[in-house]
Formats: structure tokens, sequence, C-alpha cells
């Protein structure tokens, strides 16, 4: 029965996305919108040098993991761009290893610019949810506005990774630029 | 079709290139436009499809990311293709995502999402559903609107433009076949032309120009080929037609010659006819059977026949009774010895019943073996020969029985002396009462009536021993028939000329022919009758019934008729013999000698005596007494009054005896006379010698008085004339009357009655 039901909401979030976030956020959790703009990401981005393509489309994920089944039972079910998606969890930082999208957990607040510096020559889409997450290097930053499910892209970033990111995904996010705050921080 | 009927050529072509050119325009344009509306609503759907599929595809992440304020920014961009009314975007649930009015007052609710995303085209919308897309995955729906205007503003675009071109290739078309048409129509008209002079001057020589090679090239040809074989023939029919009119000619000539015989023929033949016809004889021609064939106008006209009447009738018809078997043996004896008989006399029958009289001669045609084919016959009339054998005959007897009368009557009368005055004697001698007187007396009688028989005698037979004396006949005739007893039921009506002449005659004599007409008339009419006495002058130049010749002048005509039962057609001949009377009976007895004396008395006074009866209808005796033209004379001088003159006058007649007697009547009483015979002299004389008065018999040969006095009056208006005639007044004198002729004057004429009229005339103003 559960079961049904969480199959019911999955088409409801992804097969129909124009449908008002409002209505449903008391129903739905704000995990498991993440999970799903966390795959929507991955139509709007696209990957240099992908090598095969019928791959499947990585989505790391370091720190503690807060969508519990709801990004697992995506993966499942979705394919995009006709690739298959696989998710990666990954406990430590030394354990990175390549992946698509890599979704950094609040609990890795303080190991970010570690991470980040691992990962600065990939070509991964980091995606984080913590303040000054963007500012500091990272690529695109869930946040919260007005109780609904924002995001702040480092366009720079994503630059430097290599990503070609949509225009029409920037149009929808808060462009953040990470020149200051790198600049401070790294001397 | 009035236009397909009477226009020209030229017309026709221009109009067929105009209505070709401008219908292959109209409907080269119109599948243009067809096309190019075909083809503009695929681009404009192409540029629709485009646009949605821009706006779909940038609306992806808005509705991935389910941002409506983002996707309805984007639909703000449409804001640049003006003709987009509208544009919705559904969700892959169908539930309204975004939406974009071009009016922000006009707001449409939206369209029902269709099952199928297609398009459609409505009178002036064209609405688009257009799916939106993401990485091959349907996201959503795009739904535009999009309204025509362009569409209809480029339409009527193109419309003004075909008007324009359809106008501008009118103009050219019109110039180009005005110009082209005449490759076509040249020819023909060429054609038409040659052969309007070919049927108006009848001119076969001119020739139509070729100018291509093409089948009007061929028709001009062969057009030309026609009128050079016309023109042959032509000439051909004009050759023929000259040959023709010379055997015409030749023709006539001939006929001309043949007329000519004709005419000499039929005149020959016409003068043999005229000849046959009006030869004085009749000539009958019969067939074997004694048939008439053929009768001769003469013949006819002789018996009074018309062709009709005898022709196919046999002889037998027009022989009269008393001859038939006389008749009959001569055309069987034809038949027996086929030879003509002697020529023999024969009695054929008038029409009006009367004999007539012919001598006939025979002549047979016959065929090969002798039979009679046909028997001519010529017959002179010999009745006159024939009647006057008879007269002579009568006149003989008649001559010879008065000779014999008066001899015995003047032996009579000698002998009769003692017998008439012996009983006188012999009574005085007897007592009164003696037996004998009885006898005595009626001796006496007998005496008395022999006496007048003896008289009778005398009378018939002493001819012209008696003294003529002048006679007023009316006067005569009113003292007869006053001392005449007659009956009481006979009715006397005289019918006196009042100016009748005189004549000279024997009173006795002319008492005595007048008293026995009388009483033979009362004994003819046994109770109630009319005795008619006329008297009148006349003047005769016809010969009368019953005598050969009568001598021309002018006589006083008695007329004595009554109604009594008239006399027997077998007794005509012998009512003037002696002795012969019908008056047998005790009451009427007659001696025979009434009309005996009648006649012998006439002839003695030159007179003429006919009679006309009908049995039982009544006798009418006319007798005619020459006037006594010296009497008149002498009355004439001894009446002073009739006044005289010195005027001119022209007597007009043709009978010398009549231009005498008139000529001296006048001329005694001073009158200038000139005299002509005809009425043409009469008209030359007067033209060159003006006469103061005309005196116009009428009856003249040549034109008569009348025709005379009418030419004499168209020269001479005013000429006055009077008229004489023998005739009673006919219509001619009427004429002659009413032209202005001043009277009639009958003949003959007395010299009072004529005086008086000539001075009347010439007296009048």
């Amino acid at each position: 029965m559960f079961r049904l039901k969480c199959h019911l909401f999955l088409f409801l979030i992804l097969s129909v996305p124009g449908y008002s976030q409002k209505a449903r956020l008391g129903q739905v959790t704000e995990y498991q919108i993440k999970a799903a703009f966390l795959f929507n990401f991955a139509k709007f981005v696209e990957w240099p040098a992908d090598g095969d393509s019928s791959l499947p489309i990585t989505i790391g994920l370091i720190g503690q993991d807060p969508f519990g089944e709801s990004l697992d039972q995506l993966a499942a079910r979705k394919v995009i761009k006709g690739r298959k998606l696989r998710i990666k969890r990954f406990r430590r930082v030394s354990d990175l290893g390549a992946c698509h999208i890599l979704f950094i957990s609040q609990s890795e607040k303080s190991n970010m610019p570690d991470i980040l510096g691992r990962i600065k020559d990939l070509s991964i889409l980091t995606v984080g949810e913590a303040s000054w997450f963007a500012e500091q290097g990272g690529i695109v930053n869930l946040v919260s506005r007005n109780n609904k499910v924002r995001f702040q892209i480092n366009v720079e970033a994503s630059y430097r990774s290599g990503l070609k990111i949509s225009s029409r995904l920037l149009r929808l996010a808060e462009i953040i630029s990470d020149r200051y705050a790198s600049r401070g921080r790294e001397p | 079709m009035k236009f397909y009927g009477t226009s020209s050529i030229k017309k026709k072509l221009t109009a067929i290139i105009m209505l070709t050119s401008g219908c292959a325009l109209l409907v080269a344009c119109l599948a243009f436009i067809v096309y190019d509306s075909i083809t503009f609503k695929n681009a404009m759907l192409l540029d629709l499809r485009t646009v949605a599929e821009i706006a779909g595809l940038n609306s992806t992440a808005a509705i991935t990311f389910n941002r409506a304020d983002d996707a309805n920014e984007t639909l703000k961009a449409l804001k640049a293709e003006r003709s987009i009314i509208a544009a919705y975007i559904f969700t892959e649930s169908g539930e309204l995502f975004a939406q974009y009015f071009r009016e922000k007052s006009v707001v449409q609710d939206p369209p029902p999402v269709p099952s199928e995303l297609d398009h459609h085209f409505s009178e002036n919308r064209l609405a688009l559903f257009h799916p939106i897309t993401l990485h091959d995955e349907s996201i959503g729906t795009i739904y535009i609107e999009s309204d025509l205007t362009e569409l209809a503003a480029r339409l009527k675009r193109y419309a003004l433009m075909v008007l324009v071109v359809l106008g501008i290739s009118a103009f050219v078309a019109l110039l180009l076949a005005a110009r082209f048409q005449r490759i076509i129509s040249g020819p023909i008209l060429d054609l038409a032309k040659t052969a309007k002079v070919v049927s108006d001057n009848g001119d076969f020589s001119v020739r139509a120009v070729k100018r291509s090679q093409d089948e009007l090239g061929f028709l001009t040809e062969r057009f030309n080929e026609m009128l050079t074989q016309i023109e042959e023939r032509e000439t051909a029919l004009q050759h023929t037609r000259d040959e023709l009119q010379e055997k015409a000619q030749q023709l006539q000539n001939e006929l001309l010659a043949r007329k000519k015989v004709d005419r000499d023929l039929r005149k020959s033949e016409e003068r043999f006819r005229d000849l046959f016809d009006h030869a004085p004889d009749m000539y009958i021609i019969l067939d074997s059977g004694g048939i008439i064939k053929d009768f001769n106008e003469w013949g006819l006209h002789a018996l009074g026949y018309e062709r009709e009447d005898v022709i196919d009738k046999p002889l037998v018809q027009i022989v009269h009774r008393g001859d038939l078997v006389k008749a009959g043996k001569l055309v069987s004896t034809i038949h027996r010895t086929r030879r003509p008989p002697k020529n023999t006399e024969l009695r054929l029958l008038h029409k009006n019943g009367q004999e007539v009289w012919v001598s006939e001669e025979f002549s047979l045609a016959k065929n090969v073996d002798g039979d009679v084919q046909s028997i001519r016959l010529v017959c002179r009339d010999i009745t006159e020969r024939k009647q006057l054998q008879k007269e002579l005959g009568r006149a003989q007897r008649l001559e010879a029985a008065g000779q014999m009368a008066g001899q015995i009557a003047h032996d009579f009368n000698n002998l009769l002396s003692p017998l008439s005055s012996y009983p006188d004697l012999i009574r005085q001698d007897l007592s009164e009462d003696h037996p004998l007187i009885e006898l005595v007396d009626e001796m006496s009688v007998a005496a008395k009536k022999i006496a007048d028989i003896n008289q009778q005698l005398l009378a018939m037979g002493r001819r012209g021993h008696y003294t003529l004396e002048p006679i007023d006949l009316n006067e005569l005739l009113e003292n007869v028939v006053m001392s005449q007893p007659l009956s009481k039921e006979l009715e006397v009506v005289h019918d006196f000329a009042p100016d009748l002449l005189m004549m000279k005659g024997g009173m006795a004599q002319l008492v005595r022919v007048l008293t026995n007409l009388i009483i033979n008339a009362d004994d003819a009419v046994s109770g109630r009758g009319v005795l008619r006495i006329t008297t009148s002058n006349i003047y005769l130049d016809q010969p009368l019934r019953g005598y050969q010749t009568v001598e021309r002048g002018e006589y006083i005509k008695l007329e004595i008729s009554d109604t009594g039962y008239g006399i027997e057609a077998e007794h005509m001949d012998k009512i003037f013999d002696p002795f012969f009377t019908t008056k047998t009976t005790d009451r009427m007895r007659g001696s025979g000698l009434g009309l005996s004396v009648v006649h012998g008395v006439m002839t003695d006074h030159k007179g003429y005596t006919t009679v006309d009866s009908t049995p039982g209808q009544g006798t009418t005796f006319t007798l005619y007494f020459p006037v006594s033209r010296e009497i008149e004379y002498e009355k004439a001088e001894k009446k002073e009054k009739v006044r005289g003159g010195s005027e001119t006058i022209l007597i007009v007649d043709d009978d010398p005896m009549q231009l005498r007697v008139t000529s001296q009547l006048l001329g005694r009483l001073g009158y200038r006379i000139h005299t002509v015979a005809s009425g043409e002299q009469a008209v030359d004389y007067v033209v060159k010698d003006p006469q103061d008065l005309l005196i116009l018999d009428m009856v003249m040969d040549g034109i008569d008085g009348t025709e005379t006095y009418l030419r004499i009056l168209q020269i001479k208006p005013e000429q006055k004339a009077i008229v004489l005639s023998g005739y009673a007044r006919s219509k001619r004198v009427e004429k002659a009357l009413e032209l202005g002729a001043g009277c009639f004057v009958p003949k003959p004429v007395s010299l009072d009655a004529l005086a008086l009229a000539v001075r009347t005339e010439l007296d009048k103003v």
C-alpha cells in the first residue's frame, strides 16, 4: 500500500512538472522535491567528454543522506537523455570517485573546501544546501525562499568544471559569483 | 449568340483570343492564389510551430521546475509575433500552467486539451497544439492561436494584383490579338472580298492572294482553282449560249418563214372559207347517210338557223314537209345510182316555219371503190322567183278575170236595161192588187242586185276609166264610216294623222274600197269587237311584203284593223280572187268580188295592199296611197301665211328625190338652199361655207344625222338644225334633240310643217 502511494506521488512530481508545489508541500517533503531537483538538473546540464553515453548518469552523495528512500526510488524509475541513473554514496571525502552530480550534504559543511578542492578538476555538478555554498565554489545551491525550493548557480564554477548549464535553467536560478569569496579565502 | 451570328470574323477572333487568354490567366492567377494561400498557410503553420517549439523549449525548465511565473514570462515574448492572439501552456496532466493574451482585455477561456495534438484552421484563426518535450519526453503542451489577418491582407493584395494583371494583360492581349488575328482573318476576309467581287460583278478573273502555307493558304489556292474552273466553264457556257442564240435565231427565222406560210395558208383558207360561207348560195355537205356535216353561213342565214341547229342532223329535218318524200327519194337515188341526180327544186323549211324554195344541184365525193363518201349540195334560194311567178300568175288571173268581168258586165249592162226598166212599166199597167205585182217586184229587186254586181264587176274591170280628183282621205273615211250601218257591238276607233297629206284618186272607186273593207271587218267580228282605222304619212324606201318592188316615195298609210275571226292561212292566197268568198251562210252571202275590187282599185291608184291576219285574233288591211305633191304645192301657194326667208340652209339626205322635194319646197319660200348627199360631206361643207340651218335626214349611208350633227357641233357649237326622218322617233332622234336640234319632222314632209319648223328654228334666239 505504501509502495503504491509512493509511486503515485512520484508520478505526480515527475510527470506533471507544473503541478502546484504549494498545494503539495504539505504532503511532499522538502527532500522529495530536492531529490526531484537533483534528477532534473541532469536534464539541463551537459558534461564534457562524457564518454560512453550509454553508461548511466551517476549521482553521487557525500555525507549524511537526507533523502531516505526517495532518491533510490527515483533512480530506479527514471531515465534521463536515454541514460539510466545510478546512485553512489560516498562515506568520506577520501572515498570520492567519479560521478556526474555530487550532492554534498549539510553534514559535510566543514569539509566543503576539501571536497570542492578534490573534485575541482573533475567535471562534476556539485549540488549543496548550505548557505554560502555557491559563494564557496559550489555550483548549485538549493535554497528555500517563501516556502519554495529555489536554487543558486555559480556560473563561473560551472565553467571551471567544464560543464554547460542550459540557459533555461540559469534563467530560473539566482546567479552567484565566488570571485570575492575565493579570493578572500584563498590566501 | 447574337454576337456569334452577326459579328465579323475579326471581332470573333479577337474575342476568342481575349477570352482564352483572360480565362487562362484567371485560372493561373486563381491557381497561384490557391497555391500561395496553401503555401502561406503551411508557412504560417510552420512559423507558428517554430514559435510554439521555441516557446515550448523555453518553457521546459519552467515546467520542469514548476515555475509558472517564468513560463508566463516566456509566453510574453510572443508579443513580438503580432498575429498571435493567445497562447497557453498545459502540463502533461492537462492542467493550465501558463497563458498569454495579445490584448489583456480579451481573456479567453482556455481550450480543452485535445487528445491529438494538431493544428486547425478556422475562419479567421489558426490554432496549434504543440507538445513540449524535453529529451524526447513530453512534459506538456503549448497551444497558440493566431489570427489570419495577414493571410486576409495577403489575399486582398493578391486579388488587387490579379485585377491589375488581368487588366494589363487584357490590354496587351487586345493589342496582340488585334495584330495577330489578321493572320487568320486576313486571308478569310481576302477570300470574302474576292467572292464579293465575283458575285457582284460576275468577274471570274479576280484571284485571292495566297499568304501562307497553312490550311487558309490551301483554301485560298482551292478557291482560286475553283474560280479558274468556273471561269473556264463560264467561257464554255458563253460559247454554248452564243451557239444556242444563233440556233434560236435560225429557229426564229424558220418560225417566221413558217408563220408566213401559215398566214398565207390561213389567208387562203379564210378566202375559201369566206367564199364558202358568204357566196350567195347555200352550200350544204352531207355524209352518205344524208346527215348534214357542214352548212355555209349564207345558207344558215337564209334559213334562219344557227350552226348547231343543223350540224349532225339529217337533211330531212330542214325539208318542208310537203317535199319530205321527194327529198328521201333523192338520197336513195344517189345511193342506188351512185350518180348525182338531176337538178331539182325543193322546198326547205325556214326556222320560222316558212317555206323556202331552192333549186338544188348535187355533186358527189366518192372513195376509190366508188362508194359515196359525201354529198355536196348547192341550193339557190328561188323563193322570190316562185313568189313572183305566183304573183304574176295571180295578176294575170285577176287581169283576165277583170277583163272578162268587164266585158261581161258591159254586155250585161246593155242587156240589163230592159230588165231594170220594164218592171216599172209593167207595174204601171197592173192594178195595185194584181197577183203579178209581187213577181214584178221580185224581178225588180233581182235586176237591182244584178246591176249592183255588175257595178262591182265594172269597178274591177274598168280600170283607169274614172276621173282623178284631190282627196283628203281622213274626210272621206269619216264620211264612209258614218254612212255605214255597222253593228252596234263594234267599237270604231279613229286614229287619223292631222297633217295627212293629200292624194289623187277616183272618189267612187275609193268609197267602194273603203266600204268593202269596213263591211268585211264588221262581218268578221261576231259579238263585241273593235275596228281601228289609222292614217299616217310614211316614206317608203323598202319593199313591202308581197311586192317585189315599191316605188320609193311619200305615201299615205291607211290601216283598217278588226278583232274578228281572221283569215285561214290556206285562204290567204285566194282572198283577192274574184268570186272567192267565205260568206256562204244565209246571214252573210258575199259576191266574192269585194276584195277583188279593193285589189283592182289599189292597183289602179299605184298603191299597195298588205294583209296581216291571225286566225281567231283579227285581220289588218294596210293600204298605201301615193301622195300627190302637185296638190301639196298648190296648197302651199295658196297659203300666204307661211313665211319664208333668205337664210342659207344645207339639206343633208342620201335620197335624191327627197333632196329635190325638200329643196323645191323651201326654195319657193326664198331660202338659199344647198344640198349634200351624206353626213361626211355635210361636215366638210359647213367648215368651208357656214350655214344658218341644217336639215338632217336621220338614216343615211355612212354616219347618221345625229352623228353628223355631233361632229358639226364640235366645230360650230351654235349650229342650228332640224331632223327629218321616215321612221318613228327613235333613240337616235332623241339624242339629236338632246344635242340641240330644233325639232323632228316626220317624213313624208308636208310643206306647212316643214316651213313652220324651219322658220321657228331660224327665229329661235
